[in-house]
């Protein structure tokens, strides 16, 4: 059956921000999803602040100047990985905000941190990579790969 | 500090380059929604592929708004790898 205005629901997703940010006491779809309703709202208020986040981010791990002999795989997967862990953040805050209202702050706390880290590095000219025993153990995983591939390579000939 | 051409030169190598990578992925998920969109509208009467394509455009605004953040990371990430290697 077509949905009729009258038995049309709007989710949370489908509301327009001044909705969610002042919900009318009558409304059902308020009233039983009140707390996804402020998840919403913030999920709203934070998302345009990720591009921003992740630029900076970004700068800061592979803003910096190396020669063509360094290797940026390391900062590229840094990078990647400290992107990964605020959007996580994010999406923890968002779910779990439903449930615990102050859990809707670790969005925001992640953000903020995320920024003003990455400005504050990219300030000082900070070149972010990781710990020596984990570059070394990274590094050689990969040349026990890439000489297990030449092997097998050479094998097939 | 940087001077001012610099700073443009590195300000549009950079909105080139998010720009291409979101303008990638906007075409791709809203064909790939397009195709959905269609399949779904198959067993509906009346529907035109026309009707279909508003659905999909009415759609996009919110697909921009989750790939947003991603195209700039990557966009991001092929920007300063390239000027890295380039200066």
């Amino acid at each position: 059956m077509a949905a009729t205005p009258q038995n049309l629901r709007y989710t949370t997703r489908e509301r327009y921000l001044w909705e969610l940010y002042h919900p009318d006491p009558n409304d059902p779809v308020m009233v039983e999803q009140a707390g996804q309703m402020r998840a919403e709202l913030h999920d709203r208020i934070t998302t345009p602040l990720y591009p921003l986040a992740f630029a900076v981010l970004t700068f800061a791990y592979l803003g910096a100047p190396r020669t063509t002999r360094q290797s940026r795989a390391m900062s590229l997967f840094g990078a990647i990985g400290a992107v990964a862990l605020l959007r996580g953040i994010g999406f923890v805050g968002t779910l779990g905000g439903a449930h615990t209202p102050a859990v809707l702050l670790t969005p925001y706390l992640g953000l903020t941190a995320a920024i003003a880290l990455g400005l504050w590095g990219i300030a000082r000219g900070v070149i972010i990579e990781p710990p020596a025993f984990i570059a070394d153990a990274i590094n050689s995983v990969s040349e026990r790969i890439s000489a297990r591939l030449a092997n097998s390579l050479g094998d097939g000939r | 500090m940087i001077g001012k051409r610099l700073g443009r030169y590195f300000g549009i190598q950079f909105l080139l380059a998010v720009g291409t990578v979101f303008a990638g992925a906007l075409v791709l998920i809203a064909m790939v929604d397009f195709i959905e969109m269609l399949r779904r509208a198959s067993g509906v009467r009346d529907v035109s592929p026309l009707f279909v394509v508003r659905i999909t455009a009415f759609r996009v605004p919110f697909i921009t708004e989750r790939i947003l953040p991603f195209a700039v990371m990557v966009g991001a990430m092929s920007c300063f790898l390239n000027l890295s290697r380039r200066l």
